[in-house]
């Protein structure tokens, strides 16, 4: 079993303003210069859920993401195609996917093993079960783990490019979570079910599950999947979406919501193409 | 136990005989790739891919790294049930083409309904040879620059031995990409000709591009002379393009791997140095070296024999590592002539004759990550 010691989000939905570079310019003025807004999102996430403490030293760093950071990619291809340019030194380190890693490492001042991780749909879960194993394992004692995604215009183009085919607004957010193999101080425990499902697996799940249990499902469940494996059992759910557009991490997002707005035990349970993944989350008492 | 069942590249050295001749022979082959920069024409030396029949059928990345996995399922005879068992742990420093090819047509907002509603990007890749060959669902793909391949070995072996996988395959794969190596380029990174790591002239990296599939697995499940002893990696934060020169980041992955390979610095019988002739990622590689062992080790660069392969370099050094101690031999280091006072240590020149031994595999790169793993091939 692993628990979460920390958690923090920031969460925008498409439509909504959120300015963050003037948001991390208060935290850390020093480390505006040199990074760009997708950086200045997974530090501002970061310091969110870790805030103003010290981190141990080791602690181990495992950021996700759906997409990664495609604006300085964009901006290397308006140097190289339009502005017929050579890259910007800058531009050119930061289109590296770890420089986000790299960066919200030295605020915290943390040298373990830092990943960035991508994968095509349930990224976060995937990462998650990565993270559980290795503290399990013992070979980390402590993994800071974040999902980042940065909306990016224009947004019919993008939608199409994440498989996005219907209406729903997109979004983005930078959600991390403190995680350990101890239980102390803990605020909830975390649970990625090893065991990769399909749809019938998930229902006879659904129908052994302790009826306190809350449910939620991932932003890849439409609606008729989510009848379909609710199948007519009533289930009470725990609902995040209203506050958050599609993005590839928002899982994240939804398991940090209920840790600080629920009390209980929380079954949450994404799939991509059909294959799913269950994470069970159990609030812990707090003094 | 986790065991390196071993695997196929596909690199500027060609097939497996013809690269073990350069390898044994010190040879390589590179082209010429010119550039602009700044209204003025360079051209820098390239390790390109050489599978004979380039700008053919297998000029698309996809079928490049189907063409790899499948040559490594078939010489491990690796069967269908198997490879439902098998996670997939994809490395590489580029952006992935499916998505950066349609946005980089769409530079002017003019293409969003020419492309079609369906997930591209990231993720792209591993979700094709997912699908393709049938693997199980655990898939992530790693782009922390230049150990990308490195540290996904490093989470096969972890997701092995905690049980939620019985086979991994590693991919390491970098192609060329224009952007990549003007920005390279731009920050005067690449030598104006050879690759000489560790020499006392050396001018800086030579850019190459390399396809590999490495399979893992656990001792219970498939048996090799090959086992991964343990790896480690970790970031240092002195810099955001690198080590620090004084091998204090350096030294500290590369004790920490001994130490979860439960091996002494003695042990090792050659490490295979990351090596890339930059001045300062040389000069933090040999002052790591330096705090570890209290005697220079016999090491050794591929980079001269394959060129800095980015994100592919962690599998595609490892299997080369595997099929030339296979052939007897540990390789040498072309293109060292002279000795940097510097540094001190020098590599191996010549081939040495090597048929087991514990073997260090180092790997450095952007973002302060580092990372340091040990095999082994246990006499037969």
């Amino acid at each position: 079993m692993i628990y979460i010691h920390k958690t923090g989000s920031v969460n925008r939905k498409e439509g909504e303003e959120l300015d963050v570079k003037a948001a991390w310019k208060v935290v850390s003025p020093k480390m505006i210069r040199r990074t760009d807004r997708f950086i200045q999102l997974a530090l501002l996430g970061a310091y969110k859920a870790v805030g103003d403490n010290v981190l141990d030293k080791g602690t181990a760093l495992y950021m996700a993401s759906g997409q990664g950071n495609l604006a300085v990619f964009k901006r290397l291809r308006d140097q190289r195609y339009i502005h017929k340019q050579p890259p910007k030194p800058v531009d050119f380190i930061n289109s590296l996917s770890n420089t986000a890693g790299f960066y919200v490492a030295q605020y915290f001042g943390i040298y373990g093993k830092n990943l960035n991780v991508s994968r095509q749909g349930l990224v976060a879960e995937t990462t998650l079960l990565l993270a559980q194993n290795d503290l399990e394992l013992g070979k980390e004692q402590q993994i800071l783990v974040g999902g980042v995604d940065e909306l990016q215009e224009p947004v019919a183009f993008t939608k199409r490019t994440l498989g996005i085919c219907d209406e729903r607004l997109l979004g983005e957010g930078s959600n991390w979570m403190l995680l350990s193999a101890q239980q102390e101080g803990a605020l909830a425990s975390i649970d990625v079910v090893k065991k990769q499902m399909h749809a019938a697996d998930v229902k006879e799940c659904l129908h052994t599950l302790d009826k306190s249990c809350k449910v939620a499902f991932g932003l890849r469940c439409s609606k008729e999947m989510i009848d379909e494996l609710l199948d007519g059992a009533e289930r009470e759910r725990f609902v995040y979406e209203a506050s958050c557009g599609f993005y590839e991490t928002a899982t994240l997002y939804a398991l940090n919501s209920f840790i600080n707005e629920g009390e209980g035990e929380l079954l949450f349970i994404e799939n991509y193409k059909e294959n799913f993944r269950l994470i069970k989350v159990n609030t812990l008492p707090r003094f | 136990m986790i065991t390196i069942l071993g695997g196929e590249i596909l690199s500027a050295l060609g097939e497996k005989e013809r690269r073990l001749k350069h390898l044994s022979d010190g040879t390589y082959s590179t082209v010429e790739k010119t550039m602009t920069l700044m209204g003025e024409d360079l051209s820098f030396a390239y390790y390109t891919i050489d599978d004979g029949e380039r700008n053919s059928a297998l000029s698309i990345p996809l079928r490049y790294l189907e063409d790899v996995v499948q040559k490594a399922i078939d010489k491990l005879s690796l069967t269908s049930d198997d490879l439902s068992r098998c996670g997939l742990f994809v490395g590489s420093a580029s952006n992935d083409l499916s998505l950066s090819l349609p946005l980089g047509q769409n530079y002017d907002n003019s293409q969003v309904e020419n492309v079609a509603c369906k997930r591209i990007g990231n993720g792209y890749y591993a979700d094709h040879l997912t699908t393709h060959f049938g693997l199980h669902d655990f898939s992530l793909t790693y782009n922390t620059a230049c150990t990308s391949s490195a540290n996904a070995v490093i989470d096969a072996a972890s997701m092995l031995e905690g049980g939620i996988i019985d086979y991994a395959l590693v991919v390491g794969f970098e192609m060329f990409a224009p952007i990549s190596f003007e920005g390279f380029a731009a920050m005067q990174l690449l030598s104006p000709g050879k690759i000489a790591p560790f020499d006392r002239d050396r001018e800086g990296i030579v850019l190459g591009e390399a396809v590999s599939a490495l399979f893992l697995s656990r001792d219970d499940v498939a048996s090799s002379p090959w086992c991964f002893h343990g790896g480690v990696s970790s970031c240092e934060t002195h810099s955001v393009t690198g080590a620090n020169p004084d091998g204090v980041g350096v030294s500290e992955v590369i004790s920490a791997a001994l130490k979860v390979a439960d091996v002494k610095e003695s042990d090792i019988t050659a490490v295979k140095a990351h090596g890339t002739a930059s001045a300062l990622n040389d000069m933090a590689e040999m002052n790591g070296m330096k705090k570890v062992f209290t005697a220079s080790p016999d090491f050794f660069s591929f980079k001269p024999y394959i060129g800095h392969t980015l994100g592919s370099c962690g599998s595609s050094e490892l299997l080369l590592m595997l099929e030339c101690v296979d052939a007897g031999f540990v390789p040498g280091t072309p293109n060292f002539v002279n000795r940097d006072e510097a540094l001190d240590w020098t590599p191996l020149k010549e081939k040495m004759p090597c048929e087991n031994g514990l073997f260090m595999l180092n790997y450095f790169g952007f973002g302060g990550n580092n990372t340091s793993i040990v095999i082994e091939k246990v006499k037969s």
